[in-house]
């Protein structure tokens, strides 16, 4: 058995840095048992061999665990359950904050813990002028102490010694826990008895104390100004928008054209019909339907963990705290509700970030009213359908279905943002919501650390939707194949059609015949399916603007509104539905966001329709 | 704004435990004598304040700000 160790810390003390340093790429991503927390599960290996396993633990202030994270780390610490333990922690010190990570050193102390600790950002500290008696720190606080720095990887290879060494001579401490811990920690007398302590030895072990850190003050100067600081958020936001369109494109044409071509592949090397458009109009074409928005996801997280690596995604959610909270929402859901305009998916997994449960929820339930990319295809077809590509007054460079376009975004955001306040009123009110954050210094993001969790997040991906989609993909395609007349698939006979004239009725106010609703039903599982299942139950093909022109002629201009608002409030993709079922750990609620969304598609819709009809 | 302020307790401890926030804000080092300084509120609605403590800053909503009590620094 491979002992284990855990790394445990204040958040921002380059605690994931110093992991990704021991581990390299010999990573795992999950779930700590019972609840949505990452785990984050490590190998140090030597000649190919693992010989220690590493637990990234989440950051935590002290012993007394206020949010889920810190509960999963505390009863780590105070080892809850033996097996979801570790043999030996390594406390993980900001070097360039010692007053306030000195902390939980004290608190780990009075229990009992034999103490390893690393030292972290000495180099930092270092060029602040900071130095240490470190003998004397250590003897102070019967500690071993290895100053390292995860950024260049100083004091990585001693640490790995100290453990494997430690682990071979220690047992496992008896720990002294008090009977009303909670109560304890939260005594002020025994928190101000620790501050004391730690101002008593940080006077006796400072050797030259560190320079401000005037360098963030200088950024935070412009970025927390109440006028350039909003331009440097909305700049910086779009920026993401932008890039995660513009860079992804290349990538997701080229997956595009090897799915394109694996299909011509299989068609070739497939001869019976029937397995041919399984293997390539089910799962070839929906597998890679879903993958060729792989690379937009991982930008994302790429985008995400660089702003908080630099330090900027706390400065984000302290200037728009209190604009959200009027929705019922944290200024963290900035980032998940811009997220969703890539995937939801990412949206979702990306409410991680918010601390508070209600908060998370809320923010969760609104992310489908954002309109993700796969939207896309659907509003070009149909704004193609109902827009004159004209310019706007009289500016060659703004044209109307651009504007439109933009508006059907803002139409998302804002609803999003109104639902999230019926929400705030409806639902059940839990603990006050905190914000509270430390902001941390400005550091330069580590291009390995973002690649590795670029990686993760990717496999996440692949692992958790993927399997869905396949499915998923596997089922449109049997629906929309059989019945099956002399081995000839008509759609119009088939079971998806079936399927579409049974819900003809209830969508008849909005307009839509059986042929609108059997080709929605393949966008339960892609989005943009919709586009080519309505040329398939149209029997036609050409270009966007052939499809449009056949769109107008067939529904006429009122039923197409009513589909276009349509797709801007319905539901999102099964794998959403899925995503959310796991982060939530409940039916109740992905349940919830299909009814609410889907009552709310198809009340805007039907008044678009009736608005239309009675103006044109 | 940027004067600095001496922490003398929670406002309603007296009446009940202390609530989660309140720890939190222990922990984070608002303990009585810690001096503190108010140095940005946020651009919107003048709120979160952005509050320097033992040499962090530390962003706290209006909600928050008000369960301590300060008086200002001698």
């Amino acid at each position: 058995m491979i002992p284990s160790i855990a790394l445990i810390g204040m958040p921002n003390v380059g605690k994931t840095a110093l992991f990704n340093k021991m581990t390299g790429s010999f990573q795992r991503v999950a779930n700590f048992p019972g609840v949505t927390v990452e785990k984050k599960t490590g190998w140090v290996s030597e000649n190919g061999h693992k010989v220690l396993e590493v637990v990234d633990l989440p950051g935590i202030y002290s012993l007394d665990a206020t949010t889920l994270d810190e509960k999963v780390t505390k009863d780590f610490l105070l080892r809850k359950e033996k097996e979801a333990s570790a043999d030996l922690f390594v406390l993980v010190l900001d070097a360039t904050n010692l007053d306030k990570s000195l902390y939980l050193a004290f608190q780990l102390k009075r229990l009992g813990y034999p103490l390893i600790i690393a030292l972290n950002l000495m180099d930092e500290a270092k060029k602040r002028n900071f130095s240490l008696d470190l003998k004397l720190l250590s003897e102070k606080l019967n500690a071993i102490i290895i100053p390292t720095s995860a950024s260049t990887g100083e004091g990585t290879k001693e640490l790995i010694a100290t453990l494997k060494n430690e682990l071979q001579k220690q047992e496992k401490p008896t720990l002294v826990v008090p009977e009303n811990a909670q109560k304890v920690f939260r005594s002020p007398a025994y928190v101000n008895g620790i501050f004391k302590e730690i101002d008593q030895l940080l006077k006796e072990v400072t050797l030259t104390s560190l320079r401000p850190d005037t360098f963030s003050e200088r950024i935070d100067r412009i970025v927390l100004h109440p006028v350039w600081g909003i331009v440097t958020l909305f700049v910086t936001l779009i920026l993401i928008f932008q890039t995660l369109f513009t860079w992804a494109s290349p990538i997701m044409d080229l997956i595009e054209s090897m799915f394109g071509a694996l299909g011509e592949l299989a068609s070739t090397w497939i001869s019976n019909e029937l397995l041919r458009s399984l293997v390539v109009d089910g799962i070839i074409s929906g597998v890679g339907g879903v993958l060729v928005f792989l690379p937009q996801i991982v930008l994302l997280f790429f985008f995400i963990q660089f702003l908080e690596d630099l330090g900027y995604l706390g400065r984000a959610a302290f200037l728009m705290d209190s604009v959200m909270r009027k929705f019922g929402l944290p200024g963290k859901s900035v980032i998940p509700l811009l997220s969703s305009h890539a995937c939801a998916i990412p949206g979702i997994l990306s409410t991680r970030v918010i601390d508070n449960h209600r908060e998370r929820l809320i923010t969760m339930l609104v992310i489908p009213l954002t309109t993700c990319s796969a939207r896309l295809p659907v509003y070009a077809i149909l704004i193609g359908a109902l827009i004159p590509n004209i310019a706007v007054a009289g500016m060659p460079w703004l044209k109307l279905p651009g504007l439109v376009l933009f508006g059907l975004y803002m139409l998302g955001f804002g609803s999003a943002l109104i639902v999230s306040l019926i929400f705030k009123r409806t639902l059940p009110h839990s603990s006050p919501s905190m914000l509270l954050m430390e902001l941390p210094p400005y550091r330069m993001p580590k291009l390995k650390n973002l690649l590795l969790v670029m990686k993760n997040k990717a496999m996440i991906f692949l692992r958790k939707a993927g399997g869905i989609i396949l499915v998923v993909s596997v089922i449109i395609w049997a629906l929309m194949t059989f019945p099956q007349q002399n081995g000839v698939s008509q759609i119009e006979q088939s079971y998806a059609a079936d399927i579409g004239r049974v819900f003809e009725p209830i969508f008849r106010p909005l307009g839509f015949d059986w042929r609108i609703t059997t080709a929605l039903i393949p966008s339960i599982g892609a989005r943009e399916v919709v586009v080519s299942a309505l040329s398939m139950v149209l029997s036609m093909e050409g270009t966007e603007e052939e499809m449009s022109l056949a769109l107008v002629q067939h529904f006429g201009l009122g039923t197409l509104v009513a589909l276009l608002i349509w797709f801007v409030f319905a539901p999102q993709c099964i794998s959403t539905f899925a995503v959310m079922k796991r982060e939530t750990d409940s039916w109740k609620w992905p349940i919830i966001m299909v009814l609410y969304t889907l009552a709310l598609a198809y009340f805007c819709a039907y008044i678009a329709r009736l608005v239309f009809n009675l103006w044109f | 704004m940027n004067t600095r302020l001496t922490v003398r307790s929670f406002a309603n401890h007296e009446v009940r435990d202390f609530s989660d926030i309140e720890s939190r804000l222990m922990h984070l080092g608002f303990v009585h004598g810690e001096l503190i300084k108010i140095t940005k509120k946020a651009p919107i609605f003048k709120e979160p304040l952005l509050v320097e403590v033992r040499g962090r800053s530390i962003a706290l909503s209006f909600s928050e700000a008000e369960m301590i009590c300060v008086e200002v620094a001698q």
